[in-house]
């Protein structure tokens, strides 16, 4: 933080200075020759140029002149270096050895810049390399430009090679620009290997680390937010948690829908150990023709994350440091005390009880719990790396701190990483490498306030005067800064991950990989419970200690063959074969203690009533996986490209006869920009068309499909006057002897195209995949099973979509580039089966209601509600209304009697949309002018609804928000927008459905480079900055972020986008810092 | 040098290859803590016991004896009020306590469910037993025991919903005829004879508590199965078989039992498993835990300041006592005290209840922190639920006589619960009076143990009793519960609704 502050005063300083013409006026003792220079350069129009061997080892020198000109400075302050120099007329100064300095000739040279056509190029920067100094290229392609005659000059172009000309005396130079490697050709990481990205057949977004790196964020998946189309990010609020992540919509009901991510080619569902910074760039796979070589964990997509390597070279050190505040985004706006006071006498009223404060002019508190629950979070960043390599090896070594405290007062999350990844090159013929990554975790969490807040009574104050906790009798709602203050939940973890490789290439073209990567995970946990109880009603003061303690481990062992080879210079031919074999493991082991003194150094069982101390959960998991994969890539004529997988993968997680699977894919793509035809035309610059179809594979199916548990132990019975505790087993859970792999199957096809002259890419993309997946058909108690559910793969679920990417890029000269991008994607999701008549009910309130269903033709967790037509006004209304709710008053909910019936039951419940966005979309744009750098990013969501889940569960006497207490029904004001004050469980109604839709700005930053001449101290680059996240959001909904992974964050795609007591997103104000030396 | 390097590599590598890919065991590990295969079960004879203690396991569960249980059963009943703070509903208690409730109030659904669970649990239980290698006598009692509970959680669910599906087997998901089972509600007398066909097997294989191994206290006896078999009988006013099983009782035929003196004893830790009982669900409230989930704590004073110095299991306050059933004792009855703590009250472990947010508690769900076991967890506390007891055999003996016109057999035995409570004899002498006499003193005697709403129904009195309580209670509707809404759902519809749900 002070670091940061510094820094930017004197960036601030530099900036600052003012710029005068001529004359020189300067006065430096015994300098750094590059100093004076430098600082000559900045209080005149001239401008050096000199080979670093000219001044490297000179002495130090002095100058004092007062608007002297240019000879008279430099004679002065190169005084006795041995330096000559000489001033063109254009203002360059060349700097020489004093026994060079007489060759130096001034030389006028002209010349016409072409395209391989023979075009004249408009616009073509030329330099002089050394300087800063150049011309660019008239509208005929010519210039001129007056240089020394050993110069050597730089030709560059958007779209085309930059190209250098020593000038070697000439007048006359003419150059013809090739154009410069397209995107066609850059590398795209596709899992067990690269291919150029006019081989690929699928859809998959690339995303530089660079663009991820300046978001102040834990993980690299929310940093993707809005950059890519066809991915949705649900950002999380909360400290150390990783966002959910939907790519081309929901596919799944009862499992997991997230994407898997592979970082460095290890399989991980969790990136929360991974340093942002150390991220070279991430792929995401987002349809079965690029998924299917992950095929049996693909089908949600998959995220490929690449880490930084070192680079043959000298040493990089690239320092990076950011920190920041975080503060809520928005707010609910709360009943105050006499607002609530007023509204639970009347609710009471109706229910004909006492009213809960008599005297509303006695009220002495006016509690506004959400500012006493939260504060303004300490955001912190610190990152190193250094990184650089050999012939025979390369290393990038990263160390990393971060820090972010959340907005929950006392909540902290802390994380140190490093990581090494090195290559050693043994022989022309072997390699052997290995990214580690190291993550200490550490976090203290509090329960999460914002229920409590919400519901708790303003009247009550957070603490009475007498020091004991607020607490409102006849109000079951816990106070939150007393859960906070009286509970204690610290995690703490150790993450190693990485892989070793060999990479042997026996035989030219072939190439044989062998991989052992792991991922050993291990964490505790302690929670501390001081003496008290949440809703303390009496004196119930024992304080307990729950300490778990959890390791995981899993490992693959990976081995393939690549065999890659052109043949008769057009055929080329890319095979891959590889085996792998998975183990997942894990293990847990949970102990519960009474009475345990509160000294935090006495947490341990050891000081717990040791007839209290038990052992609450020993157990373990077992995964193991087996795969055979191949891909064949065959292109010909680096036009046409055919591409397919095929691969056999075997799950424990299966019974025995349905283990394996077989998944596929197949696709092809034309480089149409390379026919013969296309040469002549100047739309565009690249324009390729693809097409794949695939088959995937699930295996990460809830537990109870994939439950090898057949007969589990049901507990204790104390027999013999509790003497003799015996255990229970019995066969609780029906299973599918059937279940086997979730399928997707899907096309994708795709154009994409870079247009004028490489500045404008885009690409358009119709995607359709339909998976067939597991749910939980429900059985009547009787059948047996103990959830009454059995999983079956009863389900089929579509989505289809178009993703449409627009990017423009420009440098407009060597001072200003800019660059503006749009991705939008438009979504349809469809349950386009459910067997039989089976319902899926979801998103419990936990007050006995659900409010989503899934059914044949609606979307996946669709809100199922009751359709509000009205507010009954008067007691004749209710009287004259056959089909309510039953024990409806005036100014309760009238709503639809959808059949007609007379009676309001769950076949009057309608449909009316889900969390799914129907269109999403991301906004990108920046430029650089000079030293300095700009970038915004936005992203949004429209066609999506939210249900207001606070608001519709009442326990009966909480507090309500503002706007429900204003102009609400009463005998007085029956006119009343808002129903009547009631305690009564609401029901799921349109009422408390809004609207999703929503506009947000996730990051803005506005950067500083440094000259970095200016420093003596090694640095080549230097930049400040200073970033905004979050800072702005335009939504319909009215409660705290319209961003709901799920109820109560779990991931549940039938309870998404139910606000319940979620931790809301924030708004960060950044600094920051990186340094390169 | 190059090729030296090169062949360990290679071999290594398809060693590798080749290991992994031979190895079947790959995909078949032995995950932890779960069998391969059902079928390894059988191996260890011990599991055949596993199997039946599942069927008791079942009714330590928060869903089958707790909240829900003591909402359907007491709270309904004009014993019990809805009790905690106004506000706190529990859920759907308020529903319950007025009779607003619908198919799709929880506690309803939860008790459907768990009583299922348990009637699965014996069916797995009674299919299994039989396939372990073990003793004959050994799997003959395991029969027995799991019979008894089938035939218990039967009972509750007849009472509790009238016709409901009769499931006696194991259920085979891609059996067409076990899934039309599920859904068929068989009429009310079917269910009840299945009820009486189990208890009377078990009857003729269960031990006599007598027989037991000190170990095996709480199993399900001969006892216990003639107790229930009267009571299922009482139900059906089968009088003769009443009174036949009760006297048998009585006169030690299925082991030996009689009324305990002292009253207040009953429902305390000194009081479990005594002469008095023939059945209770077994709790341990030290660890290990095995206890019923939060029988207590629900239960238990809500909100209370106490003498200095006191200890107390403070809880929710629920299933509150009634002021009607405070004045239903008669003076001098011992019973009240022992059966309600009012404010103002010293409790036998010495604390005073100087104040609580409602009047009168539930002293048969209290535990003493300091005078019984107690384990420092409320929700898991040492509190046997008492299901049958002799004071219920005593009376129930009386009712099959009263209505067998055997008078004064009938007084004697309600004479011997009443001089336990510390009154006279009654003065009811002719039938009519002796059956309100008899049906007072069940109310008394066994007030808040769960069975004064199924009392009042079985009586045919129930609506008028509640309402004149001041409950809405519908005659034809409420004398039974509505069938779980989400039952129906799951059954596609199949599942009947009872009449005016």
């Amino acid at each position: 933080m002070k670091l940061t502050l510094v820094l930017l005063t004197v960036c601030l300083q530099v900036a600052a200075k003012t710029f005068s013409q001529g004359k020189i006026t300067l006065k430096m003792e015994t300098s750094d020759i590059r100093k004076v220079l430098f600082a000559i350069e900045k209080k005149s129009n001239y401008r050096f140029l000199f080979d670093e061997a000219v001044i490297k080892g000179k002495p130090p020198v002095s100058i004092d002149v007062e608007n002297a000109d240019i000879n008279e400075a430099l004679s002065q302050a190169l005084h006795n270096t041995g330096i000559a120099y000489k001033v063109l007329h254009t203002n360059l100064v060349v700097l020489k050895e004093a026994a060079a300095a007489a060759d130096i000739q001034e030389l006028r040279v002209t010349g016409r810049v072409t395209d391989a056509a023979g075009t004249p190029l408009p616009g073509v920067t030329i330099a002089i390399k050394g300087s800063n100094m150049g011309t660019t290229t008239g509208d005929d392609g010519s210039y001129a430009i007056t240089v020394p005659d050993a110069a050597v000059l730089v030709f560059s172009y958007v779209g085309f090679a930059t190209l250098e000309e020593t000038v070697g005396g000439r007048t006359s130079i003419n150059v013809t620009l090739q154009p410069s490697a397209t995107s066609l050709d850059e590398a795209v990481v596709v899992g067990y290997g690269t291919l150029r990205r006019s081989q690929v057949v699928g859809s998959v977004a690339k995303v530089d680390g660079k663009e991820l790196a300046k978001q102040p964020v834990l993980t690299a998946s929310q940093a993707l937010q809005g950059k890519a189309a066809g991915i949705q990010i649900i950002a999380p609020g909360d400290p150390g948690s990783q966002p959910q992540v939907r790519i081309r919509g929901t596919n799944t009901v009862s499992g997991d829908a997230n994407p898997v991510y592979v970082v460095d080619g290890v399989i991980t569902d969790n990136i929360t150990s991974i340093n942002t910074m150390d991220i070279a760039s991430v792929e995401v796979l987002k349809d079965a023709a690029s998924q299917a070589i992950y095929g049996s964990r693909a089908a949600n997509g998959v995220i490929l994350i690449t880490t930084k390597k070192g680079k043959t070279g000298r040493l990089t050190v690239d320092l990076n440091a950011y920190t920041g505040i975080r503060s809520m985004t928005s707010r609910v706006k709360m009943a105050d005390a006499r607002t609530y006071a007023q509204y639970t006498n009347e609710a009471r009223g109706y229910d004909n009880q006492e009213p809960m404060f008599p005297d509303l002019d006695a009220l002495e508190y006016n509690t506004d719990w959400f500012d006493e629950v939260t504060r303004a979070g300490l955001l912190q960043n610190y990152n190193v790396s250094m990184s650089g390599g050999s012939e025979k090896t390369t290393y990038y070594f990263s160390a990393g701190y971060f820090s972010d405290d959340g907005i929950v007062k006392n909540e902290n999350y802390e994380r140190a990483n490093f990581r090494l990844n090195n290559s050693y090159k043994i022989a022309p013929f072997l390699e052997f490498g290995h990214n580690l990554n190291m993550s200490v975790t550490r976090s203290n969490n509090k329960p999460n306030p914002f229920n409590d807040a919400y519901r708790n009574a303003p009247t009550t104050p957070v603490r009475f005067p007498n020091g004991d906790y607020g607490l409102l009798d006849g109000l079951s709602v816990a106070n939150p800064v007393k859960a906070n203050e009286l509970q204690d939940h610290t995690n703490k973890g150790l993450r190693l991950q990485g892989d070793v490789y060999a990479l042997l290439k026996p035989v030219k073209n072939l190439s044989i990989r062998s991989s052992f990567s792991f991922n050993r995970n291990n964490y505790d946990n302690l929670n501390y419970n001081y003496a008290y109880d949440p809703i303390s009603i009496g004196t119930d003061n024992i304080s307990s200690l729950e300490v778990e303690d959890g390791k995981s481990f899993y490992y693959n062992l990976d081995n393939n063959a690549t065999y890659h080879r052109t043949l008769a210079g057009r055929h080329e031919i890319i095979a891959t074969l590889g085996y792998s074999a998975e183990r997942n493991t894990s293990n847990r082991l949970i102990v519960r203690g009474n009475n345990v003194p509160p000294q935090s150094n006495l947490w341990y069982m050891k000081y717990a009533d040791p007839a209290s101390v038990q052992l609450i959960e020993n157990d373990g998991t077992l995964v193991q996986r087996a795969s055979l994969y191949s891909r064949l890539t065959y292109t010909f004529d680096n036009k046409y490209n055919l591409s397919g997988v095929l691969r056999r993968d075997g799950s424990s997680n299966f019974p025995v006869n349905n283990k394996w699977g077989t998944f596929y894919s197949i696709g092809g793509s034309w480089v149409i920009s390379r026919e013969r035809f296309m040469q002549n035309q100047k739309l565009f610059d690249e324009l390729r068309i693809r097409a794949g179809y695939g088959k995937l594979g699930n295996d990460r199916v809830s537990r109870p499909v994939a439950n090898l548990d057949p007969v589990p132990q049901l507990g204790n019975y104390p027999f013999g006057g509790d003497n003799n505790v015996v255990i229970g087993m019995s066969t609780v859970d029906l299973r599918n002897a059937a279940v086997s792999w979730e399928e997707t199957k899907g096309v994708d096809a795709g154009l994409e195209f870079t247009m004028l002259r490489q500045r404008l890419s885009g690409e358009v993309t119709y995607y359709n995949k339909l998976s067939n997946v597991y749910i939980p058909v429900t059985l009547v108690a009787l059948a047996g099973d103990n959830d009454n559910e059995v999983f079956s793969r009863a389900a089929d679920v579509r989505n289809k979509g178009v993703e449409l990417s627009l990017n423009w890029n420009d440098q407009v000269n060597e001072n200003f580039s800019y660059h503006a991008g749009f991705n939008v994607t438009f979504n349809r999701n469809n349950v386009e089966k459910v067997l039989g008549s089976l319902q899926l009910k979801g998103g419990s309130l936990g007050n006995g209601e659900v409010v989503t269903n899934t059914v044949e033709g609606e979307e996946v967790g669709s809100f199922w509600v009751y359709e509000v037509t009205g507010i009954f006004k008067t007691q004749e209304e209710v009287d004259a209304t056959k089909a309510k709710i039953t024990g409806s008053k005036p100014g309760d909910f009238q709503y639809r009697d959808v059949n007609n019936d007379g009676v309001l039951n769950d076949l009057d419940r309608v449909f009316v949309g889900s969390y799914q966005p129907r269109t999403y979309f991301g906004l990108n744009a920046g430029f650089n002018w000079k030293q300095l750098d700009f970038s915004i990013d936005c992203y949004g969501n429209t066609g999506n609804k939210i249900y207001n889940g606070k608001k519709a569960i009442r326990i009966g006497n909480d507090n309500i928000e503002a706007a429900r207490a204003e102009n609400r029904w009463t005998p007085d004001n029956i006119n009343g927008t808002q129903p009547r004050a009631s305690n009564t469980i609401p029901k799921p109604s349109t009422y408390y459905v809004e609207s999703g839709d929503f506009f947000r700005i996730n990051n803005i930053t506005l950067g500083y480079s440094l000259p970095a001449q200016q420093w003596n101290i090694g640095i080549s680059a230097l930049r400040v900055y200073a970033s905004a996240q979050n800072p702005f959001i335009a939504k319909k909904y009215s409660g705290f972020t319209p961003e709901l992974p799920g109820l109560n964050n779990s991931n549940n795609s039938l309870s998404a986008g139910i606000e319940t007591g979620i931790y809301p997103v924030s708004t960060t104000y950044m600094f920051g810092v990186n340094v390169s030396f | 040098m190059k090729l030296k390097l090169i062949s360990p590599i290679v071999y290594c590598a398809g060693a590798l290859l080749l290991l992994n890919a031979c190895s079947k065991s790959w995909l078949n590990p032995a995950v932890p803590g779960e069998l391969v295969t059902t079928d390894s079960t059988f191996l260890d004879p011990a599991n055949a016991e596993k199997f039946v203690n599942a069927c008791y396991t079942q009714l330590l569960t928060w869903e089958q004896s707790s909240f829900s249980w003591i909402g359907v059963t007491s709270i309904t009943s004009d014993n019990a009020d809805k009790g905690s703070s106004p506000g706190d509903l529990g859920t759907d208690k308020d529903q319950l306590d007025n009779f607003t409730y619908t198919s799709t109030t929880p506690s309803i659904a939860t008790v459907w469910k768990s009583n299922s669970q348990g009637i699965s649990r014996c069916n797995q239980a009674l299919a299994n037993v039989p396939r372990f290698d073990t003793s004959a006598a050994l799997k003959s009692r395991l029969r027995g025991e799991a019979l008894f509970l089938r035939a218990f959680y039967y009972f509750n669910m007849v009472r509790t919903f009238g016709e409901v599906p009769i499931v006696d087997t194991v259920i085979d998901a891609d059996n067409p005829a076990d899934l039309e089972k599920i859904n068929d509600r068989r009429p009310v007398p079917e269910v009840y004879a299945l009820i009486e066909k189990d208890l009377r097997e078990a009857l003729a294989l269960l031990p006599t508590r007598e027989q037991y191994d000190p170990k095996d206290l709480g199993r399900a006896t001969k006892g216990a199965a003639a107790a229930l078999l009267a009571k299922v009988s009482l139900y059906q006013q089968k009088w003769n078989e009443v009174l036949t099983l009760t006297d048998n009782i009585m006169s030690g035929t299925y082991g030996s039992y009689a009324l305990v003196p002292d009253y207040a004893t009953i429902w305390r830790e000194v009081g479990e498993n005594s002469p008095e009982s023939l059945f209770e669900i077994q709790s341990k409230g030290t660890v290990p835990f095995a206890a019923v989930q939060q029988y207590s704590v629900v239960q238990s004073i809500r909100g209370g300041t106490f003498n200095d110095g006191a200890v107390v299991l403070t809880g929710w306050g629920f299933n509150s006592v009634s002021e009607d059933l405070y004045n239903a004792y008669e003076p001098g009855d011992v019973r009240r005290k022992a059966t309600i703590m009012s404010i103002g009250d010293t409790l036998f472990d010495g604390v005073v209840i100087i104040d609580a947010v409602n009047k009168r508690y539930n002293y048969k769900a209290y535990v003493s922190r300091t005078q019984e076991s107690y384990g420092d967890d409320a929700g898991k506390v040492n509190k046997n639920i008492r299901i049958l007891r002799m004071g219920e055999v005593y009376l129930m003996n009386a009712e099959a006589a009263n209505e067998l016109g055997q008078t004064a057999k009938a007084q004697t035995a309600l004479n011997a619960v009443r001089q336990r409570a510390g009154l006279g004899n009654t003065t009811a002498a002719s039938q009519a009076d002796l059956r309100n006499a008899i049906w007072h003193e069940r109310r008394v005697e066994l007030a808040m143990e769960h069975d004064r709403f199924y009392d009042l129904v079985r009586q045919g009195r129930a609506g008028t009793v509640l309402r004149a309580h001041g409950k809405n209670f519908v005659d034809g509707k409420h004398e039974v519960f509505p069938v779980p809404q989400s039952e129906i759902y799951a059954s596609s519809g199949k599942l009947t609704q009872n009449n005016g749900y």
